[in-house]
């Protein structure tokens, strides 16, 4: 939490999504965090940008999310320990495409996308182009982690608990990933080349801020749906508003 | 019309031959007509069934090639790494990794052949593997299974043409995280060891249709003709029959299910199902010119020798009718014409001699009272009646002839005589006698006549007329002319014959014909003087005038005579004449009108009517064959079950001589020969048979009691006395005798009186379970008897435990389970109905019976049947049923199988010889109880409807036929409805 970056706060809502895995401890220590982060930041951080740099302008919208279609398949997915699971959800996420003056920072040796109790924790991990993402596993049991997305293909195989096998995100894009041995784990690694992007949340609102003014290709991504790309222009100081039907 | 005229204006001989011929041609055609209808229809049934088989066979393979591709589709459908690679691949992924990774899936599922697709959500082909090579994609054939079901999760089958092979495919939806990704498609080839699997089941090329190609074929299609032909078909609406190097083929084409512009083409061979088809029409057709031939030969012996007897007679007419009576014909048969001929003759004796005592009596007497004389209808002794009498003679005749020669005397009187006598026949008048030169004459007696008073006077005028023009010639030739008077008088007069016993004279007494000869005597030279009671009656048609009345010696009052001058009116025409020819035409076209046409064709004389049989002496030894033959058609009218052997229609032909031999009152033994192709009938070598072989002995002669013995059809309810009768109105025993034995013992066999028995007739197909394995015609004996109305039978007898006929003919240790006892009585409660119940016990099966495990020692599995039976018959209707409670043992298991049956039939005579009749059967089996406590069902009821008809054409023919639905309740097959015919003969 020291180096608080663009990417910290974002992490901290989707984990507030995560609530009901947690241990009930852990959740309250969550809770006080994401309201003291709600609360300090809603009007601090969003207030930089708004007032941020000459040339620069703002992307809202709201998105219908996916219904989730697990219950249409009938198909009960049940643990190892004998729990019935669900398949993971994942939220949509926005983002603006291409190479940007405002580069994503390095990333820290935090990126991680833990296989912990039987589902992947988070269940959508943003990264730079070119960060390594570690892939531990802290069940009892053993997870075969793989990807046949084009970003980036990828086979973990077999690991221990508190193992971790490492893959480095080169290109950009939506990476999906899968566990061949529990069907309904799955996450998202969304490989970006700038610091433009919104998770959105149940809300189903978002707002990307300080994107400079000009033409953009906005992604909207989903595990379930192909990438939807639109043209935004984003007027300086002012706010482009991102609708797709869904 | 005069053309049609002329061409019926043949002889009588020419129709004969042309009706007989015509018949036979027509029958001819006829059958081959039925034949050709019945080749048709078995034909089709062929066809339908081989095409249906070669769909059921392809879904058979296709069914165990299923559970292969299903097996395989889930692990693919399962595995997410499958489901992911295709996301990725339609996410822009290398597709090439996706490959890989199918390919890796197949390897472990051991797919070696076949299709192997994959397609997005909307149908576009992904990736496709053929035999585990990546193919170029095709939206051929799959793009049609992926939009053929909206829902993913159901499975589409069908068949589709891919890179020039046919497949038969199934699509499954992929699902990945519960979002559908796409569809696999997974197909086995159908290819040509898929065709020739199906041709092995079928018999008969097999050839897989797409488009007009054709992708699969047993190896026996190849590049030929029957391709094309093959393909052709393909699109027809039918069946196509063809025939390619000389073989006989329909060519039949199946639309594959879920596959559209595909189909299976059968090419069904004829060859065989013709083949009896062609032997029966090639034996018809010989036949029919056999027959016509001798229809021919026999139409022309015939019509000579039918003809003959009536041209003799034709001749022998026109001599009578010319007069001459004194001949016979000879016609040299015993038949109706030789009949005719006989009475032909007596006919003509008759005329001959009354020809003769007519001449005789026409001399002596009157012909008119000569007819009633000989018509025996003139009474002796007298009777009052209205008479009108004539007298007329010679004026001077004595003085006349002083000067004449007595012959001319004589020819004078007799030319005179004549024409008297001609003139009062002519007017219906009876010359009574001759006095001299007087003639008297009666009319009015003997025969009635109505107004005999004017034929009376004409006669006179007629007289008077023809005597002037005799004197006329008398003058001309120089002879002295004479004159007449003539007298006629009406009244009361006594008429009959006078005389003695042996000598009669008729003749009429009274005052009026003393009056008429007074008038007579009175009347001047060629006058013709009538009395009052003649004029009153003939006023009206004659001229005539009064005279002064005058007073005859002996009456005593006077009498006005009126001289006659002329006739005046004409006699009304009679229409008697014309009433002639009408009914000469009458009798003439009943003389032509025909009998009935089976008593002049189809009547042929018995064996002891051509003099084939021995009688003894005195007649104590009598021995009388009789010869039966029978021609029978089975037509079956559906197919049976397609796993079943075909059952083509037959036709069976049978002899039967029948020898009867009655010693004295109290032996009768009976044997009978047949020939056939055995029993039931099939189509095995011409055999010979003794069916029957039996001696009877009736103890006291009058007592209905005997005894017998030997191999006899014998008393089982009351169906045997059918059995040997014509009694029977159907072809087929009811249902509950199609295995069972009847005995009878109080009826004649058929040698006697009987026609059909149907134990000649074959079993057609068995329907459900024999209640008893019994014997026809069984070796044994049995005593009956009885009286007021009460009939009794008991009999023991062999039981055989098979179906086999041959095992029917043994009596010895080895074949049969044993005897059989069965008892039957019946009584007559009135003589409309008789009841009966009769009683039946024995082994229907053998004891060394096999078991599963070997042969094995069992108790004999006994049988028993109670019988319940009524029988009624008034006038032309006769009804009659049977119920049997049916009980057998059957080893290794406790309980004992029941059934319930019988049979009720109705049977109406229409006409003399035509028949109509109807019959339901059923059986019903009990459901069996076992000792454990379970209970069986034992389904094999059966029910079954006979409607039946026939037509005793003459004494030696019968033809008829009969329409039997068998139903078994609960199942499609079997229901083997069977149309039976038979044309049969007795000689």
């Amino acid at each position: 939490m020291a180096e608080l970056n663009a990417m910290e706060p974002l992490r901290t809502r989707i984990e507030s999504t995560r609530l009901a895995f947690w241990p009930p401890p852990t959740i309250a220590i969550l809770l006080s965090v994401l309201l003291a982060v709600t609360v300090a930041g809603e009007p601090g951080a969003p207030a930089r940008h708004r007032t941020g740099l000459p040339g620069t302008g703002a992307i809202e919208g709201e998105i219908a999310l996916p219904a989730h279609a697990a219950a249409r398949t009938g198909e009960m997915y049940v643990s190892a320990t004998g729990e019935a699971r669900e398949i993971q959800p994942i939220p949509v996420v926005v983002s603006v495409q291409g190479v940007m003056p405002a580069a994503p920072g390095r990333p820290s040796g935090r990126l991680e996308l833990t296989q912990r109790g039987e589902a992947f924790d988070p269940s959508i991990l943003v990264v730079p182009v070119g960060a390594e993402v570690k892939f531990p596993n802290a069940d009892p049991v053993f997870h075969n982690v793989f990807s046949y997305s084009r970003p980036r293909r990828f086979d973990l195989g077999r690991y221990r608990r508190g193992e971790f096998k490492t893959v480095a995100f080169d290109r950009p894009g939506y990476v999906k990933v899968l566990c061949e041995v529990h069907k309904w784990m799955r996450a998202a690694v969304v490989v970006v080349e700038n610091p433009y992007y919104a998770i959105v949340p149940e809300t189903g609102r978002f707002r990307i801020e300080g994107i400079p003014a000009g033409r953009h290709s906005v992604a909207i991504e989903h595990f379930d749906r192909r990438a939807r790309v639109v043209e935004v222009d984003v007027p300086e100081g002012g706010v482009a508003r991102v609708t797709p039907k869904t | 019309m005069i053309r049609l005229a002329r061409l019926l204006d043949v002889s009588f001989r020419i129709k004969l031959l042309i009706a007989l011929v015509g018949s036979v041609a027509l029958l001819g055609l006829a059958s081959l007509a039925v034949v050709r209808y019945y080749t048709d229809r078995q034909v089709e049934s062929v066809v339908h069934r081989a095409a249906d088989r070669a769909l059921r066979a392809l879904a058979e393979v296709e069914r165990m090639r299923r559970a292969d591709l299903e097996r395989i589709a889930g692990r693919l459908t399962g595995s997410i790494r499958i489901a992911a690679a295709l996301d990725a691949a339609l996410g822009g992924a290398d597709a090439g990794e996706f490959v890989d990774q199918v390919r890796y899936e197949l390897t472990l599922a051991e797919l070696q052949q076949g299709l192997v697709a994959f397609a997005d959500r909307t149908g576009r082909p992904v990736v496709t593997l053929l035999n585990g090579e990546r193919v170029a994609d095709s939206e051929e054939g799959v793009d049609a299974l992926a939009q053929a079901g909206a829902d993913p999760e159901a499975v589409a089958t069908g068949y589709r043409v891919f890179h020039g092979t046919l497949f038969a495919v199934q699509r499954h939806g992929l699902e990945l995280f519960g979002e559908s990704v796409g569809t696999l498609t997974i197909g086995f080839p159908v290819d040509k060891e898929v065709a020739s699997r199906l041709g092995d089941i079928v018999e008969a090329p097999v050839c897989f249709a797409a488009n007009g190609r054709c992708v699969a074929a047993t190896p026996d299609v190849g590049d030929s003709a029957l391709r094309d032909r093959m393909l052709d078909a393909t699109r027809a609406s039918g069946a196509v029959f063809t025939t390619v190097d000389d073989r006989r083929l329909a060519l039949v084409s199946s639309p594959l299910p879920g596959a559209a512009g595909i189909s299976a083409v059968v090419a069904v061979p004829l060859d065989d199902v013709l083949a009896p088809f062609d032997r029966i029409q090639f034996v018809e057709i010989i036949a029919a010119m056999v027959a016509l031939g001798l229809a021919l030969l026999l139409g022309g012996v015939l019509s000579k020798g039918l003809t003959s007897p009536i041209r003799t007679l034709v001749a022998a007419t026109e001599r009578v009718r010319r007069g001459d009576y004194d001949f016979s014909v000879h016609v040299p048969y015993r038949d109706e014409l030789g009949t005719f001929a006989d009475a032909f003759n007596q006919m003509t004796q008759g005329l001959l001699l009354k020809e003769r005592y007519r001449g005789v009596l026409d001399k002596v007497v009157s012909p008119r009272v000569a007819e009633e004389l000989m018509k025996g209808e003139i009474r002796l002794g007298g009777e009052t009646r209205e008479v009108t009498t004539l007298f007329a003679d010679i004026r001077g005749f004595t003085a006349l002839t002083e000067h004449i020669a007595p012959e001319q005397v004589i020819a004078m009187l007799n030319d005179w005589l004549e024409l008297a006598a001609l003139s009062i026949e002519e007017e219906g008048g009876v010359v009574d006698k001759y006095v001299g030169d007087e003639v008297m004459a009666l009319f009015g007696a003997p025969m009635a006549q109505p107004d005999h008073a004017l034929c009376a006077v004409r006669a006179a005028l007629k007289l008077r007329e023809r005597t002037e023009a005799l004197n006329a010639r008398r003058q001309a030739r120089g002879d002295p002319p004479f004159s007449i008077g003539i007298g006629v008088n009406t009244g009361a007069a006594v008429a009959g014959n006078t005389g003695s016993s042996k000598r009669l004279n008729y003749t009429v007494l009274g005052a009026s014909v003393n009056e008429a000869s007074r008038l007579c005597s009175d009347a001047g030279p060629g006058e013709v003087l009538i009395a009052e009671g003649t004029y009153r009656r003939v006023a009206e048609q004659v001229d005539a005038t009064p005279l002064p009345p005058r007073v005859f010696k002996g009456f005593s009052r006077p009498v006005t005579p009126y001289s006659v001058h002329a006739y005046r009116h004409q006699r009304p025409g009679s229409s008697a004449a014309a009433s002639a020819p009408v009914a000469l035409l009458v009798l003439s076209g009943l003389l032509l009108c025909p009998a009935a046409a089976g008593a002049q064709i189809l009547e042929f004389p018995t064996l002891s009517e051509l003099g084939v049989q021995y009688i003894s002496p005195g007649g104590l030894v009598q021995v009388r064959p009789r010869l039966q033959t029978d021609l029978e058609g089975y037509f079956p009218q559906d197919a049976p079950a397609w796993h079943l052997a075909e059952t083509d229609p037959f036709i069976a032909g049978r002899a039967r001589l029948f020898v009867d031999v009655f010693v004295g009152r109290r032996v009768y033994l009976s044997t009978e020969l047949r020939a056939d192709r055995g029993q039931p009938a099939r189509a095995g070598s011409l055999q010979g048979h003794l069916q029957q072989a039996f001696v009877r002995v009736t103890p006291v002669v009058g007592k209905n009691f005997t005894l017998q013995a030997g191999k006899f059809v014998s008393p089982f309810g009351s169906y045997p006395q059918r059995a040997h009768t014509a009694a029977d109105p159907f072809i087929r025993p009811p249902l509950l005798y199609d295995y069972r034995t009847v005995l009878q013992a109080d009826f004649v066999p058929a040698a006697v009186d009987g026609v059909f028995n149907w134990k000649n007739n074959p079993r057609f197909r068995p329907t459900g379970l024999p209640i008893a394995w019994e014997v026809p015609y069984p070796i044994g004996a049995m005593a009956g008897g009885g009286g007021r109305g009460w009939t009794l039978t008991a009999a023991v007898l062999n039981t055989a435990p098979s179906a086999e006929p041959d095992d029917w003919n043994r009596f010895d240790l080895e074949a049969p389970a044993g005897p059989s006892f069965i008892g039957r009585a019946s009584y007559q409660v009135v003589p409309e109905l008789q009841v009966g119940a009769s009683y039946n016990r024995g082994a229907y099966m053998r004891p060394d019976v096999a078991d599963d495990r070997g042969p094995v020692a069992v108790n004999r599995q006994l049988q028993e049947t109670y019988a319940l039976e009524a029988n009624f018959t008034r006038g032309h209707v006769g009804v009659r049923g049977e119920v049997l409670f049916n009980e057998w043992q059957v080893f290794r298991t406790s309980g004992h199988p029941r059934d319930v049956s019988g049979y009720v039939e109705a049977r109406v005579t229409l006409a003399p010889g035509l028949f109509a009749a109807v019959r339901y059967n059923a059986i019903r089996f009990v459901t069996l109880e076992r000792a454990s406590g379970s209970t069986d069902r034992w389904d094999y009821d059966v029910r079954r409807w006979q409607f039946g008809a026939g037509y005793r054409i003459s004494r030696s023919t019968e033809i008829r036929g009969e329409y039997m639905i068998n139903r078994t309740p609960g199942r499609e097959d079997p229901s083997d409805n069977l149309l039976s015919l038979r044309w049969g003969w007795t000689f």
